[in-house]
């Protein structure tokens, strides 16, 4: 029966057109699966022992270069000389080159970030005054998600030309608060009182030590700064519990954060310049 | 409660009745139906009491928050099982401690433990602190682990330490084989290798030893696998989750940080 059935097949495969439509066919299914079977192995490994971001980029290269080199042997299976072809790249390759000078910067900047891996994908960058998530790390340009829900593109040459900040490259992260107090405070007093605040906090680490510095003598109040290390993830859990435990503390201890104020004197002998006001609501003086 | 044990012991819950068990700042209400288990807990000023006491439902607090397991039958038996906590300790002495070459020392430490509401067989239905400790970092500001301030200092006796009913005790032996003497300044304890015991008054850990061997390179930390000699006629409540080998080194060598014990040489 096999017999019989692999003379049917050489008979039928006897005609060249149907023999090559046969090869172009198993060219196909046997490349396709090549490819992607390639795709895949890429990807896996360089996930696994680089990162997600190598991965994608490995996978990109992959199917792109089997695309290109299936095309190539589809064309020459059906006929097609690619001689001519060739010769006239090298010309359509110096247009091209003066068209598409912003791609290739784009592409070379890329292969600068790859190499140089200041972020990774999940990580939290701010360039250019825009803050989010990066999604994927590509080619031509990184794709970024906002915290308020917006798809961000930036040209690689722009990431290699601006300053990026990684949000969430070290595993701990400082928060430094600005407080201001009324003049009449005791700064050893706000000083033992932020101390406390820290110690209470459970999102507050105890080790790095938070920090109370008595910044400056500054136009309205005694500025402080109170700088609390947290894990990267606790930070509004933290900005939020702390914000409202100042306050309160503030208001139980009687400690004035004070409004911006100006006191005008007419010169170093003389007192503040007394306010009347006329035509007075009633009840007031 | 006169022995420390009994709190941990199986026990029965009737349909129409709450179980209030109290165990440091920790109240812990257990209730439940043919169908379901239900558990909510709350944190108290007081911190020495541990006790139980099946309790009618009006006397239960109206603003606690309840969760709850389903059951195709509710299984009528509970018990309550002391575990680590999820993340390692970070422990500092109570005062500067040097350690002169060639002697050994030994101190205590104490931690609050979690306790892990167990329903039936071996359904857990919660695991909860019994205080809320303070997150710490062990390591540097570039890398290192997120840890737990057990906020108990290390004390050379264990009469120093204010002993709470829900605290394990950890004995902690050290010894300086370098060439110089050693200030001790911090201990990572990593829970995950310790088993609690039940004392009469509170429970135990299995010990710790730790080796200094010299100038930054290697403190040798191992987690005994037996009891601690505190007290007589201990009995296991939680066995370790990885028991480490005796006398297995912890090394990393990522950098400067990453010992689970820190001294300086004098």
């Amino acid at each position: 029966m096999i017999a019989t059935l692999t003379e049917a097949l050489a008979e039928w495969l006897r005609p060249p057109e149907t023999l090559s439509l046969f090869r172009i066919t198993l060219l196909l299914i046997f490349g396709s699966l090549v490819m992607y079977g390639g795709e895949w192995l890429t990807s896996t490994l360089l996930t696994r022992h680089a990162s997600v971001h190598m991965g994608i980029i490995g996978r990109k290269v992959v199917v792109y270069l089997g695309g290109f080199l299936l095309l190539v042997s589809l064309l020459l299976e059906l006929g097609f000389d690619l001689t001519g072809v060739l010769a006239t790249a090298g010309i359509a390759t110096v247009a091209i080159g003066f068209a598409a000078q912003t791609s290739l910067s784009n592409l070379i900047s890329g292969l600068f970030l790859i190499g140089e891996r200041p972020f990774e994908i999940g990580d939290l960058i701010k360039v250019s005054g825009t803050t989010g998530v990066v999604l994927s790390i590509d080619l031509l340009s990184i794709k970024l998600r906002t915290l308020d829900n917006l798809f961000i593109r930036i040209p690689n040459e722009e990431m290699i030309k601006s300053q990026v900040t990684n949000i969430t490259r070290f595993p701990i992260r400082r928060m430094d608060l600005d407080i201001g107090v009324a003049y009449k405070e005791d700064p050893e007093h706000v000083i033992s009182v932020l101390q406390s605040l820290a110690k209470a906090n459970r999102f507050v680490l105890e080790e790095p030590e938070a920090l109370v510095i008595f910044n400056q003598f500054g136009q309205s109040a005694l500025e402080f700064r109170f700088c609390l290390w947290f894990e990267k993830s606790n930070f509004l859990a933290l900005k939020n519990s702390i914000m409202i435990e100042i306050k309160k503390r503030f208001d139980a201890e009687g400690i004035e954060i004070p409004f911006p104020h100006m006191t005008l004197c007419s010169g170093s002998e003389t007192g503040p310049f007394p306010l009347r006001i006329l035509n007075p609501e009633p009840g007031e003086k | 409660m006169r022995n420390h044990l009994q709190f941990w012991t199986s026990r029965t819950l009737t349909e129409e009745r709450i179980a209030l068990c109290r165990i440091g700042p920790l109240n812990l209400w257990l209730r439940r139906d043919d169908q379901e288990w239900g558990v909510a807990s709350e944190r108290v000023d007081s911190r020495d009491l541990i006790d139980f006491a099946n309790v009618p439902a009006d006397v239960v607090p109206e603003n606690l928050e309840w969760s709850y397991m389903g059951f195709r039958k509710a299984p009528h038996m509970f018990q309550l099982r002391p575990v680590v906590p999820d993340r390692p300790l970070v422990v500092k002495p109570a005062r500067p401690l040097t350690i002169p070459r060639g002697e050994s020392t030994s101190f205590c430490m104490a931690f609050p433990v979690w306790i892990e509401v167990v329903i039936g067989e071996n359904a857990v239905i919660a695991i909860i602190p019994t205080e809320l400790l303070s997150d710490t970092w062990f390591g540097n500001q570039e890398e290192g682990e997120l840890a737990y301030a057990t906020g108990i200092a290390a004390e050379r006796y264990l009469k120093d330490i204010d002993l709470m009913p829900h605290y394990a005790v950890c004995e902690v032996e050290t010894s300086n084989t370098a060439k110089d003497d050693l200030q001790f300044e911090k201990l990572c304890l990593r829970t995950q290798h310790i088993a609690l015991y039940s004392g009469t008054r509170h429970l135990w850990s299995s010990p710790v030893k730790i080796s200094y061997e010299g100038k930054m390179l290697t403190s040798a930390v191992s987690y005994d696998m037996g009891p601690p000699k505190g007290e007589e006629g201990l009995k296991l409540l939680a066995a370790a989750h990885r028991p480490a080998e005796r006398a297995l080194t912890r090394l990393t060598f990522n950098g400067s940080f990453t010992h689970d014990f820190k001294g300086k040489q004098r």
